[in-house]
Parts: structure tokens; sequence; C-alpha cells
């Protein structure tokens, strides 16, 4: 029987994030599709500039004839409202950071983490179906005994092309520097300090006139926020800048002033502003770890053990070598071509059985 | 090492050049040792841990750098003029500086050490409560009845 409703279940709701991305565009395919299509999140996670758009847990009204899919990665309420729903239940794994990386800098968060890991064999002994963003998403599944799991790439929709950047940022950093770009949480898992040597050694011996922006939000571990300052304060940095959280205006912005963009994350389960660089044609770098080969695709640069000297020669290399910057662009036009033209909504129905 | 560029391993012909290159980056980045480096936090046992070397840290670090810099300048005749006329402000200015920054320092160094009492006191409650939770669990327990 066809349900009349798809709801999904998130543990939180913000804008940027790139799980409630997905669920937004999951409830719009399902919309355009015909069902009643909800996204449902714990109240006190709930952005302030999305209370619009994500109901609170409280108003979800759980029924038989309807599908619940569920975004997991962290403990949340929401993982009760799941498990009680008499609904046909979908779980997409969006993987769970290693707790051992929050453990120096916030205990509860990596005992939240911890409970997730437990959380998540309950889950998936009730879900009726479980999708992954990606196959090493699945691959983490199988090591749990679960191998019947159906990989959904993580969703890209690229921005409203009428946000134009916004004015202040592009002021801000008007005098023309090469400007390398991280975009993401500031969470321990992305090793964001091995970025910042790396940058000291291109700033220090390639070139002076650079900054280093780091955009994301400091909210899921302050205390490795306020590491990050410290070590950039210790090398003398004065051009790395640490601008938290950015709207959608101010992310167009600071991809239009990036030379490039850089990541030196050590655990991701896809990462998704890998693609965003790629779509706003600034050159993609990522150290190749978890899900990012499969974000990265055949396109950018990907690097493992490289000494934090080495990645400042290859950003060198990035900003000034303009047949190996050609190259690189032109794989990343390639990707998003390919990406772009993902048929979505028949994949979905299909996963979904429709 | 391993380089992928476009989805093709680029490790041989990239690798060496990198690594040769890397070769002028000679010298420490931090005037710190690793013990007293910021990444030493990566290494805390837990959050507690990690307040009690941050306050350590910051102990260390709360005075403002007042020597002097290398100042970036760009090419050309007018960079190089450019520099000097700010190398000649820099020192002309640092008698007034120096006394801000004396000021600065004063006042960063008392900030620091109210927290780090406050961190001390917090602990010493806590160890005080904790003991008296322990006492207090313990005579509950003398005075439960056998079933």
């Amino acid at each position: 029987m066809k349900p009349v409703a798809i709801h999904q279940l998130v543990a939180g709701f913000a804008t940027g994030d790139a799980i409630s991305h997905e669920a937004l565009a999951l409830r719009d395919i399902c919309r355009e599709a015909g069902f009643t299509s909800e996204i449902y999140a714990p109240a006190d996670r709930i952005a302030v500039d999305a209370a619009n758009t994500c109901r609170t847990l409280e108003d979800y009204q759980p029924q038989a004839d309807e599908t619940i899919i569920f975004h997991f990665s962290i403990t949340s309420p929401a993982t009760a409202a799941f498990l009680s729903s008499p609904a046909r239940k979908i779980l997409i794994y969006h993987n769970i950071t290693p707790p051992e990386f929050f453990v120096p800098f916030d205990t509860s968060v990596a005992n939240q983490l911890t409970d997730a890991r437990q959380e998540l064999k309950t889950i998936l002994g009730q879900a009726d179906a479980v999708w992954a963003d990606s196959s090493f998403n699945a691959a983490e599944l199988k090591e749990l005994g679960f191998s019947n799991t159906k990989v959904f790439p993580l969703l890209f929709r690229p921005d409203d092309e009428s946000i134009a950047p916004d004015p202040t940022i592009l002021a801000k950093f008007t005098v023309p520097m090469k400007n390398i770009l991280f975009v993401g949480r500031i969470a321990p898992n992305k090793c964001i300090e091995e970025l910042i040597t790396a940058f000291a050694w291109f700033h220090k011996n390639i070139e002076p006139q650079s900054r280093l922006l780091i955009v994301g939000s400091d909210q899921s571990a302050p205390t490795y926020y306020a590491m990050l300052k410290m070590y950039a304060a210790e090398l003398g940095l004065d051009t790395v800048f640490f601008e938290r959280f950015a709207s959608p205006a101010g992310l167009s912005a600071y991809y239009q002033v990036a030379d490039i963009f850089a990541t030196t994350s050590r655990h991701e389960g896809y990462c998704l502003p890998l693609v965003e660089a790629m779509v706003k044609g600034v050159p993609v770098v990522s150290r190749q770890t978890g899900g990012t080969p499969e974000a990265m695709g055949d396109a950018g640069v990907m690097f493992e053990d490289l000494r934090a000297e080495e990645l400042a020669e290859l950003f060198g290399l990035l900003c000034f070598d303009a047949a190996f910057r050609h190259t690189v662009m032109e794989s990343q036009q390639k990707r998003i071509a390919t990406l772009l033209t993902r048929p979505v909504k028949e994949e979905f129905l299909a996963l979904l059985g429709h | 090492m391993r380089i992928i560029v476009a989805g093709k391993d680029k490790t041989m012909e990239i690798g060496g050049e990198l690594t040769r290159r890397a070769a002028r980056h000679q010298g420490a980045l931090s005037p710190w040792s690793p013990a007293d480096s910021a990444l030493s936090l990566k290494t805390s046992c837990n959050r507690a841990d990690y307040l009690e070397r941050f306050s350590k840290l910051l102990m260390l670090r709360y005075a403002l750098c007042t020597e002097p810099f290398p100042i970036p300048g760009k090419s050309g005749t007018a960079g190089g003029l450019m520099k000097k006329i700010k190398a000649f402000l820099w020192k002309l200015l640092r008698y007034q500086h120096d006394r801000m920054a004396h000021q600065q320092n004063a006042i960063n160094e008392l900030i620091i050490s109210a927290q780090v009492f406050q961190i001390a006191s917090a602990k010493h409650n806590l160890t005080a409560l904790e003991q008296r939770v322990k006492a207090l669990e313990s005579e509950l327990s003398t005075l439960r009845t056998p079933l």
C-alpha cells in the first residue's frame, strides 16, 4: 500500500547543515510526488531562522500508514520517536564521529557519540530499510553485521543563483591575497590544526600575501576552537581568519574570494563542502579519508601522508602552476556536470519502492 | 605519501618534486616547546584536564609581543619606500605603544589569575562535595535495615 505521508526525523535542524540540507531536498521531492511531508526535530535543536521550515518533535503524530525517514548521526530525542513510531521505518546513516576525537575537548560529546554507536545497533534492529549516504558508511554498518544497506549518496542541491555574495565579506578581503578556504564544522575530527600548520609554511616561505579563512560553526567543540585560536596566535599568523557560521550569502562571498579549498579532516562520512567548492569553481585539496573519495569522484586533488611542508608546496603548485590548476579545474567541472544530472527523484522513489 | 589528481595517482610525478621543494622550509614554526604548545591540549585526558592545561598555557601567553617583526612590503621602488616608512613609524611610535602594551599585559595577567583562582576554587568545592556525598552514602548504608 502506498503511504499517504513520508516524514523525516532529524537530531537538529540548521541552515547550512548538510543533513538539514538533504532533509529539505527530500521533503521537496516527496511533496512534488504528492506525499504529505514534514521534517521534525527536537524543539531546542531547531535554529531560530529555521523555525518555519522544521516542525518540533512534539508535533509529530505517527501513523501506521506512513513512512518515516530518520537521519542518524548522534543521540537525540528523535531516536525514541523513531523507535516508537508504528510507521514504516527507514534509517539514513550519516556516520557517527569516532568519540576519541572529542575526548580531550568535550567529555559529554564523546559520551554522546559512544552512546550513539550503541543506539545504532538498536535502530538497525528495528528499521524496515537502511540507507547510507556513502559506501564508506555502508561498510561501517557491514562491520556491525548489517549487510543489507542501500547507498543513497548525500544530496547536493546548488544554491539559489540569485543569492548575491555578502558585500561586507567581499569588502573585508578586498586586498588581493591568495586565500585558502576551509568550510565545515570546527570539530576535532576535522584536524584544522594540520591545515593551520601547512598554511604557516605556505605563508612564511611561499606566499606571504596569503590568508587562511576558516568558516564554520564553533558550537560543536568550543574548547577545540579555543585551541585553534591559540595555535594560530602561537605561530604569529595574523592572516588566519576564524569566520564562524556563514549565511548562504556569506558562504557565496567566501567561495568567491577563495583561491583554494583545503581540508585536512581525518574523518568524514561524505563531506559536502568539497562538492560545494567545486560548484563555485574553487580547486579542492582534500585528505583521502572515509567518504571523501566518494564526494570527490575523479576530481580535485586528494592526498595521504603528506607532511605539512609538502602540503604547503601542494598549495603553491595549485596557486602558481597554471597547467596543474587547469587540470584540476577541468576535472571538477566534469564532476559537477555528473552530479547535477543525477536523477535524484527517480533514485529516491525507486529506493522507497514507488 | 599518495597524491591523486583528477582521479589519477600522480604520486610518482608530483611527490618527489613536493618533497624536494619542502626541504626549503627550515626551522621551527612555533616558539614554544611541544609541552607548552597549544597543540599539547590534544593530549588532555578529559575536559577538566583540558581546562587546567589551558589556564597554564594562558599564563605563559598573557603578554603582548612588542619585539621587532618583519614588515611585509611589495616589490618596486614605491614598495621599498613604503616599507621603510612603515619601519620608521613603528620605531617612532614604540615609546607610546610599549606603555600601552605594559598596561594591557598587567590587565591580561590579572584576568588570567582570576580565572585560575576560580578553577581552583571550583575544584576544591567539587572535591569537598564528593567527599560529603561519599560520607552520606556510607552513613545511609549503615541506616538501611537488612531484608
